[in-house]
């Protein structure tokens, strides 16, 4: 009773509760929040508090003194740690209402994983409760993706969709307002910072962590040879000298770190395509597969799949905002009692 | 995302000659591009050809120009977002509808618009007819039933006699006669218990005597107004109480019905009589100041039943 009373006051919300970034897509508006899906932790003594959320949190990453722990509570695209989650989300869900009149209680709707379990789902959904959300929606990811991709989902038309996420990779092909096939590899822009970090350690002997890689492959990282060599200086430390040391590292060398995990996705895309049913198949050998989320931000990642699959791909309008914009316009289909499209616990 | 993009000048109106121009410039043919570019070739010649209602899907089409942009190395945003303004495809994201539903139940079909209406006036009229009908018929029924109960009825009584019973609407109209002579058994009931059942009818009856002339019974109807005159003073007894005051006196008087005759201060000099169901119980607050206290015209003496000038009695004694 008292949650509608609050409900009143709360706009309905889509949550693209990312393994990296945090989205929220307010109804009526547009994106609002874009936070890394941070939190720093203060412990003191017994009692463990917030000391920040989001951008400010991600900047104490690998920067944090003894009594404050800067953690990621999402992995893989699921919850790993549940109460961070849910202060989280509250953090996020209070900072989108500007009303401060009384705490607000939101429809929410989530978007997870298609391949995360129904423990997973339901921690997702009791953290989105916990948060103070006063009705909570589960929607898969890649059909969320599809519809802010402006694909045409409830057409008898396939479509195909990769999304990737900091976490996993969901590829999906879509008929009808529902997924016809779909798969999900936790491969994602995590993996690729830790193949660079990796790569770095192997061949440099310098320890760089994982913020710095993230800027490596966002300044210089491509999926494709180009005939344009990009380069970069960094600053690791040398784990031979045990100091720092500077070094420039170029996109070939990126290229070749990030082979193994672009193979897994390429793979799982070539997968996706032999399972196809071949009416569907023809649908998307005609349109092409479409690329969203963060790591369709890879420089030619789209041609390494376009050479791969020898099918046109294209990259989304801003895809790192795909699924929460995805989620927003299915927001709007709660009220006409249309749930085809909203998958269940 | 876009390395290989090089800003030439961002064009204010979609140009396919732009793209022409750049591919004549590195040297490829159309056939080349769409194989690079895994395009088919009609979508490069509608691209240059700026025939944009030849693309398909808004979608795609943004996703084909900006391919083929960044592989020329032209500024593939300007050029989606003149794409964008030429079409008027602004929004990016998809209008998600519901896929209809389509029912299977038999019978469940959209009739022609007459066939409809002509259905909807069968059913007013076979609405206003059941009323009409409905109508008709209670109207009868109600004369039928008036012009019955002013006929008279005739009972036989179980020692084989007829009696004949006046119209019901008489009996009706005189509900409060029947009324009273039904009561009499009940007081007669210690001397004709056993024959309980014969006297209920013969009550009727002779209630209905006393209402028709014809039938009147000459003995029957002095037996009811005997049993009337015997039976009204034992349900009620009716007494007078009279009290003279010399001073001013409070007074409480009930009857036995609870009834509260008098109750307050009585003025000095006035004389005050009552009617009441005995037993009444009569309170005197100031025994002193009653000139004289008869009950049925018997006078009755204060000064033996009062106490600290205070009289409480029951009357009668």
């Amino acid at each position: 009773m008292f949650k509608k009373i609050r409900g009143l006051f709360s706009s309905d919300l889509s949550i693209d509760l990312g393994t990296a970034n945090t989205l929220i897509y307010v109804r009526d508006k547009d994106i609002v929040l874009d936070e890394p899906s941070v939190v720093a932790i203060r412990v003191n003594g017994n009692q463990k508090s917030v000391a920040a959320v989001g951008a400010d949190a991600k900047r104490m990453l690998g920067r944090t003194p003894g009594n404050i722990t800067a953690i990621r509570p999402m992995k893989d695209g699921v919850i790993a740690d549940f109460h961070v989650t849910e202060k989280m989300l509250q953090y996020f869900i209070s900072k989108v209402h500007d009303n401060s009149f009384m705490t607000p209680s939101p429809r929410v709707l989530v978007c997870v994983p298609c391949k995360s379990t129904q423990v997973e789902r339901r921690a997702i959904k009791e953290s989105a409760i916990g948060a103070g959300a006063r009705e909570v929606y589960l929607i898969d990811e890649p059909m969320a993706a599809a519809i802010g991709a402006g694909l045409p989902v409830e057409e008898a038309s396939g479509s195909m969709v990769v999304d990737i996420g900091g976490g996993t990779t969901e590829i999906a092909v879509i008929s009808l307002n529902g997924i016809v096939y779909a798969e999900s590899v936790r491969v994602g822009g995590d993996r690729f910072d830790e193949a660079i970090v990796t790569y770095v350690r192997r061949n440099y002997g310098s320890l760089i962590g994982d913020s710095t890689a993230e800027r490596i492959k966002q300044e210089i990282g491509t999926a494709y040879p180009s005939s344009e060599i990009l380069e970069i200086d960094v600053r690791g430390r040398n784990l031979a000298e045990g100091i720092p040391r500077s070094f420039t590292l170029n996109s070939n060398e990126i290229l070749e770190a990030l082979q193994e995990p672009l193979s897994a996705i390429v793979q799982s895309v070539k997968s996706a395509l032999e399972q196809c049913p071949p009416e569907l198949a023809a649908d998307i050998a005609e349109h092409g597969i479409v690329l969203t989320g963060g790591g369709a931000l890879l420089r030619n990642i789209d041609r390494l799949v376009s050479e791969e699959t020898g099918l046109p791909v294209i990259v989304a309008e801003d895809p790192l905002t795909c699924v929460a914009r995805g989620g927003g316009k299915a927001l709007e289909m709660l009220d006409k009692h249309t749930f085809e499209i909203l998958t269940s616990e | 995302m876009s390395d290989e993009t090089e800003v030439v000048s961002p064009p204010a109106v979609f140009s396919g000659q732009a793209f022409s121009e750049a591919r004549q410039r590195l040297e490829l043919s159309i056939q080349q591009v769409a194989r690079q570019l895994h395009l088919p070739e009609a979508v490069i010649h509608s691209i240059e050809g700026g025939e944009l209602d030849k693309l398909k899907d808004p979608v795609f089409s943004r996703g084909y120009i900006r391919a083929y942009a960044r592989f020329l190395k032209l500024d593939a945003d300007a050029l989606v977002a003149a794409y964008n303004q030429q079409t008027g495809n602004l929004s990016t994201t998809a209008q998600v509808r519901a896929i209809g539903s389509v029912s299977t139940a038999p019978g469940r079909r959209h009739g022609h618009p007459v066939l409809k209406v002509g259905t909807w006036v069968f059913i007013l009229v076979l609405i206003a007819v059941s009323i009409w009908w409905s109508q008709t018929q209670f109207g009868f029924d109600a004369e039928e039933r008036s012009i019955l109960n002013d006929l008279p009825v005739s009972v036989e009584t179980t020692d084989g006699t007829t009696l004949l019973l006046p119209p019901v609407s008489d009996l009706e109209t005189e509900a409060e006669v029947s009324a009273h002579v039904d009561s009499q058994p009940v007081n007669e009931s210690a001397d004709e218990t056993s024959e309980e059942p014969q006297e209920s009818v013969e009550s009727v009856s002779q209630s209905a005597n006393t209402t028709t002339a014809e039938t009147e019974s000459q003995s029957s109807d002095e037996k009811i107004n005997n049993e009337a005159e015997g039976g009204q003073p034992e349900s009620s007894v009716h007494s007078g109480l009279s009290i003279s005051l010399v001073e001013d006196c409070w007074l409480s008087i009930e009857d036995a019905l609870g009834r509260t005759l008098y109750s307050g201060v009585a003025a000095a000099g006035s004389v005050l009589e009552f009617e009441g169901d005995e037993p009444l119980s009569v309170v005197i607050g100031r025994v002193s100041a009653v000139a004289d206290l008869r009950y049925n015209n018997e006078p009755i003496e204060l000064a033996a039943i009062s106490k600290d000038n205070v009289a409480r009695l029951s009357l009668p004694l």
